[in-house]
């Protein structure tokens, strides 16, 4: 979150949107986050009340998100032509994005009704890969791009790779989370299933491994996302090792962009 | 690694390393300072746009809604109570409701409990080849009720020959019985039994609560799985 | 404009706030709770699990089950857990008071395990686990439980065949070739006395507080929301 909130500004040269909006946001998310907690608990062996507690305090975390999205969305607002030529931008913004949509639905996934059905499932695994890499993984990528060439005084070699790294892992994260999130669905919906029965009864759970069986395809289809960001990864190694054994330019260097930046307004 | 422009941390402004450099630098490495502070935007700062209207409205309203929430499901604040729904007139009359199972709700709770037997004997009731019996279609399960309870409350081993071919595992004890495992009550053993005398194209009588709870006790000493042998004078 | 001291309380007061209420009071109502006497069966619940069972919890920590594997009862009428078969009630809080780590989980790739000791009983059960660990496609044809044959050893006879050897209650594609017999390992046999002993039977208190009545019109959206495909 700091690191969006550092990145932004700096990679645009442009002030962020609203203190008041950062500082509501960030007292906002104190209080509440620490409460929701709770919500991996829904239907568990925790008293009602508890579970009630950390409902709404995930309830309450739209605030921050939408505080803080609205802060960095508005503040991108009239600069986003920078994210054709920036590699931070791009991962950062990527990540922010991800960053807000995560966070509602997660807020979402408290609600008891919606909990019953993903709670357990593989929705509940793509929630903490959208979380965990399509905002915090990409935001660091960004960061990274952005420090590196700072700290080493060298450049990035190739701006392909970049983008490779990019689409690679933008891409294979965003099928990871749509994949995980339908099988999750599924599964919680058949998994909560009483269908009428061969008797002619309702009331007969689907057996678990039919249900297992029914999952497998979309696992795979996981491996397949799995696979393009591992592409990436590398893309970014390579990079990565390449930048460090180069030799260090003498002469004036000019930063890593993805294509060249008419008025050089943006920093990498 | 000695070159000029590593020696300049690039953290001290421009004027500062111009006049740090006026001694010695000549214009070329000058510029190449430049090149690098110039990329450099300045530090981040925060514009001081006021909090849209909307915005408060919203949080008020979110607010209110949580508290709403927090306030109908609150379980009393009682670390003993698990259901949100929970309410003490609705218990009450779901207690003191007359008991009486209908045939489909006996059905209905044998199936349930049959997903224990579906482990070994499957939820197709086809069992195992060589390892768990069939119960559909079995002799044990359509034939005299008497030795059917045996097997569920005592269990079985040995050899046994089911729909002409022989098994020989152990079939787990389910009742009431000294060491036994799992204990079921009789109505839960009525329930399953009468469940699989029901499926898969089974069609005998129910068993009720009373034949187990008989049966039980004429063998109140018993704590053995049966054999085969020794059950077959209940077989007639 | 140097605000620290004001962040720092700020903080402090977010965060005192939100130990006290989830941390701090559930601390103090559970420390409270006490097992249950229970007269039918002259034994306190929960019970303690015995030496072996204990130590196969930690086996069941080392071979990650935990990661497929949960061991809550969700209340009834919410999910199907109970319709499942994995449990008579909801869990509480009461059956976890005796342990040290509780292997919650929280994804079920497999079934809830809080009452596998209900479910597989006795010999037959210890038998289940046996081929269950050395194929799951023996007992459950298509599961992607992996088979966990390290916990079994396939060795030599030396002398006299092993009273512990367990290959007579594997199918036959499974036999060792002629002169070896398979034996589970302490490790194996330590899980499996894990799993036979996990199960909460008791009713505790907590129960008189629950409504069991579905409402039946949640009963019926339970029904249209049945999956035409997964129900075949
Ligand atoms: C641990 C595995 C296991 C479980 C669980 C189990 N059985 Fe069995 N059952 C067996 C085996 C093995 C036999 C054959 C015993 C023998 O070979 O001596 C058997 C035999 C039977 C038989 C007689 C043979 C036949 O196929 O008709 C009946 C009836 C039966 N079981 C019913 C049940 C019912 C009802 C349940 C659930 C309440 C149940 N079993 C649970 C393993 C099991
Ligand atoms: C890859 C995920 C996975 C892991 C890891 C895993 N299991 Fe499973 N387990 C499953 C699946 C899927 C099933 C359901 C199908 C079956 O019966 O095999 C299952 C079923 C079971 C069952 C039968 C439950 C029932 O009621 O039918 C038991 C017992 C079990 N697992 C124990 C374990 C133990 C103990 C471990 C750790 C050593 C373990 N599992 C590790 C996926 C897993």
């Amino acid at each position: 979150m700091a690191a969006i909130y550092y990145f932004l500004p700096k990679v645009l040269g442009k002030p962020i949107h609203s203190y008041y909006l950062s500082v509501l946001g960030f007292w906002s998310l104190a209080i509440f986050y620490n409460w929701a907690g709770v919500h991996h608990l829904i239907g568990g062996p925790v008293p009602v009340w508890v579970q009630t507690a950390g409902i709404a305090a995930s309830f309450m975390m739209v605030v921050p998100v939408i505080v803080t999205g609205l802060n960095q969305h508005l503040t991108l607002v009239g600069a986003a032509s920078a994210l054709k030529y920036s590699p931070t931008l791009r991962f950062i913004v990527f990540g922010g994005v991800n960053y807000t949509l995560t966070s509602l639905a997660g807020s979402l996934m408290a609600m008891r009704s919606w909990a019953e059905i993903t709670h357990f499932t593989h929705y509940t695994v793509a929630h903490a890969h959208h979380g965990m890499y399509a905002f915090f993984t990409m935001v660091m990528f960004g960061s990274i791009y952005y420090i590196l060439p700072r700290i080493i005084l060298k450049e990035w070699p190739s701006a392909k790779l970049i983008s490779l790294h990019f689409w690679a892992t933008a891409g294979g994260i965003t099928l990871y989370v749509v994949v995980m999130s339908i099988a999750g669905i599924q599964q919680g919906l058949a998994m909560n299933a009483l269908p009428v029965g061969a008797d002619g009864h309702a009331g007969s759970p689907i057996p678990f491994l039919t249900i297992v069986a029914n999952t497998i395809q979309w696992l795979e289809l996981r491996t397949v996302a799995g696979v393009v960001i591992a592409i990436g990864h590398i893309a970014f190694a390579i990079n990565f090792t390449w930048m460090l054994v180069k030799p260090r330019q003498p002469g004036t260097s000019e930063p890593t962009l993805f294509r060249h930046a008419p008025d050089l307004e943006v920093a990498p | 690694m000695s070159s000029e422009k590593t020696k300049l941390p690039p953290h001290i402004p421009a004027e500062q390393h111009q006049r740090a450099e006026q001694a010695g630098a000549n214009d070329d490495s000058i510029q190449k300072v430049h090149a690098i502070l110039l990329r450099e935007k300045p530090e981040p700062s925060e514009g001081f746009t006021p909090l849209p209207l909307f915005l408060l409205g919203f949080i008020s309203a979110m607010v209110f809604v949580c508290a709403v929430y927090v306030v109908h499901y609150r379980g009393g604040f009682d670390p003993l109570v698990y259901d949100e729904r929970f309410d003490a007139e609705a218990a009450k009359a779901a207690a003191s409701a007359p008991k009486e199972l209908t045939p489909e709700q006996v059905l209905a709770s044998g199936k349930r409990l049959f997903q224990t037997c579906a482990a070994c004997h499957q939820a197709t009731g086809l069992g195992v080849a060589g390892v768990y019996p069939p119960l559909a279609g079995s002799e044990w399960v359509l034939g005299k009720e008497d030795r059917l309870i045996r097997v569920l409350l005592h269990g079985l081993g040995g050899p046994v020959q089911v729909k002409g071919n022989t098994y020989n595992g152990a079939m787990p004890a389910f009742g009431k019985i000294p060491g036994g495992g799992y204990n079921w009550s009789e109505e839960k053993i009525s329930h399953v039994l009468s469940y699989i005398r029901h499926e898969w194209g089974n069609n005998a009588g129910f068993i009720t609560k009373d034949n187990v709870a008989a049966v039980l006790k004429a063998e109140a000493s018993r704590a053995k799985a049966w054999t085969q042998d020794e059950l077959a004078p209940f077989a007639q | 404009m140097n605000r620290a001291p004001l962040i720092f309380l700020g903080i402090f007061f977010a965060l005192a706030f939100s130990w006290t209420g989830i941390v701090l009071t559930n601390h103090l109502s559970y420390a409270k709770l006490q097992p249950v006497f229970d007269e039918t069966e002259g034994k306190a619940f929960p019970q303690k699990l015995p030496g072996n069972a204990e130590r196969g919890k930690e086996v069941y920590r080392d071979l990650g089950c935990v990661y497929c594997h949960t061991q809550q009862v969700r209340q009834p009428g919410y999910g199907t857990d109970i319709e499942r078969g994995w449990g008579e009630r909801g869990s509480v809080a009461r059956d976890y008071i005796h342990e040290k780590r509780v292997y919650l989980g929280s994804m079920r790739t497999g079934p809830d395990l809080r009452n596998v000791g209900a479910r597989f009983v006795g010999d037959a059960g210890r038998d289940w686990h046996i081929q269950h660990f050395y194929d799951p496609q023996i007992t459950s044809k298509g599961s992607i439980m992996p088979p966990f044959r390290f916990l079994f050893e396939t060795r030599s006879i030396v002398g006299e065949a092993s009273p512990r050897a367990v290959q007579a209650k594997l199918p036959a594609q499974y036999q060792p070739p002629a002169g070896h017999e398979i034996v589970l390992t302490q490790r194996g046999e330590d899980l499996i006395s894990y799993l036979l002993a996990l199960k909460d039977p008791a009713l505790y208190p907590e129960e008189a507080a629950r409504v069991y009545v579905p409402k039946p019109e949640s009963a019926e959206k339970k029904t249209e929301s049945a999956h035409p495909e997964a129900a075949k």
